[in-house]
């Protein structure tokens, strides 16, 4: 248990420099050319003596660490500044898309798991058989597909073909929930590949070991041997792999987002891009980057949690005895 | 003695079905993409860049694709439009995979403090998601081929770093090495006689594995935007310009987005046959 809560710490404070290192990469990356943003925000009609005013109320002549500390520590305290384009602030934008980033990554991760593990389960049943075959074929090529041509497919197969659902699901704000479902779908299918592939390998080791050689010589059913003795002790793997993969989720993420102009992280981001808007950039980033970690320290603890060997306290040899 | 042959060449053998058929299929969608980006270009009928007639024609004997928002031939428009997404890639690939081997060998190599410095920068790297960060840089810097290429490399730099490295280390502690230092060898000498005929495979699929993550990662920047500039065509770049056509034209998307979708599978499943037969011919001596 000790031993758990210090890898659980040890992650935490690796998460949190990565966040740090994080910011200050954007905060660099943004530094290196010289501009102007007075410039921008008050367009080139502005007199020199407007732009030195605007300079002086928002701290822009200050040495650069000046101002990295003062950019970190508000979005410390959650003010992550004004946008240059709408004058208003970031975090007032930022946190309800947040929330809406976090639905549809947490709706398309239960939709990939939803299909991988099962097709996974099937699949090793027996390895190198046609549906294994098969399957394996299909999630290679799925996963070398970008998200976004994957979205495009579904657009034109769901939409505009068979009329069934919207192109476009700006209006999920306002509880058109149809919405979610094409770009929830269009980034599970991405993710079922990575699902389906280590929860197969995952399932496949298990498979193979005593304690489910054992307790099918006891004459449990295969299902219930696949539910009840494999797929937990397997779970792990799954958890492990979308950690491992939470990266590229995230890089769907952004794609599938403007795509069907989902009001996200994702599509402030590119629209943050669109507009030369740099405070925008840099606190979506550096938001996004944050949550990423979170998902990862998620992961580690929950795989600890559902893998039975490292969950009780008792050592398995000495219940293994009882029955 | 046959018996023995044959229970160890069956599941070979099932692999090997399997496996072939994704390299045909794979092959064939590489081929098909290539060409289409190398010799795209000769044949097609109009200028790329120049208005060709009515906006959002469909398909017609003079332009086999309709034509785009602006009048565009949109089959010139596609033959055009892989270049960049072969050409970026390959690259940056090579960029990354040039960098990233030569620091991944030396530190391999070196060992000691240099090493574990080394891998802990690369752990560091390797946690900052590559799409945010590299949407940040190209925001920064503006994008040009340049920048598109360096940024790609800068994030998978680390990613090789940490394979290339790994394989080195695993040569560096073997009996032969010891045996070649024993003799006397400079690190030059058992550089080019140990380390690197006996990570050569692991190289080649590695470079596979990145050369596909690369044209996804390049495709996806251009889909965005953030990569070749209007009105320059690109395959990426089409299938966003055109998303307004889906309805009415659904070849100006589904025919771009296919060759990439062709392009990437392709890479991936050819790359996956390779670091097949390598692992197989390290394993049957």
């Amino acid at each position: 248990m000790r031993a758990i809560l210090v890898k659980a710490l040890a992650g935490l404070v690796t998460g949190l420099l990565t966040v740090v290192l994080a910011s200050m990469v954007v905060f660099a990356a943004v530094e290196v050319l010289p501009r102007d943003p007075a410039r921008t925000a008050l367009g080139n009609e502005s007199t020199e003596q407007q732009r030195a005013a605007f300079r002086e109320e928002y701290g822009l002549d200050d040495p650069a660490p000046v101002r990295y500390a003062r950019w970190a520590g508000g979005m410390l305290r959650g003010d992550f500044g004004d946008s240059i384009i709408s004058q208003r602030p970031i975090a007032d934008e930022l946190w309800p898309r947040l929330g809406r980033t976090a639905l549809l990554a947490l709706t398309a991760l239960l939709i990939s798991v939803a299909v991988g593990i099962p097709l996974a389960a099937r699949a090793a049943r027996r390895p190198g058989g046609a549906f294994d075959t098969v399957a394996n074929l299909l999630s290679t090529g799925v996963s070398a597909v970008p998200e976004f041509v994957v979205g495009i497919g579904l657009v034109y197969i769901f939409a505009s073909w068979l009329g069934l659902l919207p192109v476009l699901s700006n209006g999920v704000d306002n509880g058109q929930w149809a919405g979610l479902i094409l770009p929830a779908l269009a980034l599970g299918l991405a993710a079922v590949s990575y699902v389906f592939r280590f929860a197969r390998i995952g399932v496949a080791e298990t498979a193979g070991s005593p304690f489910v050689r054992s307790a099918r010589l006891r004459g449990f059913s295969e299902r219930r041997l696949t539910w009840r003795h494999v797929l937990p002790v397997a779970s792990s793997a799954v958890v492990n792999v979308v950690a491992l993969n939470a990266i590229y989720l995230l890089g769907g993420v952004i794609v599938v987002e403007n795509l069907f102009a989902y009001p996200g992280l994702g599509t402030m981001l590119i629209g943050g891009v669109r507009d030369n808007d740099l405070p925008t950039i840099e606190a979506v980033a550096v938001v996004t980057a944050a949550l990423l970690v979170a998902v990862n320290v998620a992961a580690d603890a929950l795989v600890a949690v559902l893998n039975p060997r490292t969950r009780q306290r008792v050592p398995v040899a000495s219940e293994a005895v009882i029955p | 003695m046959t018996t023995t042959v044959d229970t160890i060449a069956a599941p070979w053998r099932k692999r090997s079905a399997a496996s072939s058929v994704g390299v045909t299929v794979g092959g064939a969608a590489l081929l098909l993409a290539l060409g289409v980006a190398l010799l795209g270009p000769l044949l097609a009928p109009f200028d790329p860049v120049a208005i060709a007639g009515r906006p959002r024609l469909g398909p017609s004997a003079e332009h086999l694709l309709g034509t785009d928002q602006l009048g565009r031939d949109l089959l010139s428009r596609v033959l055009h439009g892989g270049w960049s997404v072969v050409a970026v890639p390959t690259l940056a690939t090579l960029v990354a995979f040039g960098i990233g081997a030569a620091i991944g060998v030396w530190t391999g190599l070196a060992g000691g403090h240099r090493d574990l410095v080394t891998s802990r920068l690369v752990d560091v790297l390797i946690s900052l998601p590559p799409l945010l960060m590299a949407i940040v840089f190209i925001s920064a810097f503006g994008s040009s081929a340049v920048v598109l290429v360096g940024v790609t490399a800068l994030f998978f730099v680390p990613r090789v770093v940490r394979v290339v490295r790994g394989a080195t280390a695993a040569v560096v502690a073997s009996d032969y090495v010891a045996a070649s230092r024993a003799r006397g060898d400079s690190t030059t000498q058992i550089l080019r006689r140990d380390v690197v005929p006996n990570i050569s495979g692991q190289l080649v699929v590695e470079f596979g594995a990145r050369l596909s993550n690369v044209v996804m990662f390049v495709a996806t920047l251009n889909y965005l935007g953030l990569g070749v500039h209007p009105p320059q065509p690109s395959w990426g770049l089409m299938v966003a310009e055109n998303t307004l056509l889906l309805r009415t034209n659904p070849l100006a998307v589904l025919v771009p987005a296919a060759l990439i979708a062709a392009l990437a599978v392709g890479v991936s499943l050819v790359s996956d046959r390779v670091a097949e037969r390598l692992a197989v011919d390290v394993v049957a001596p």
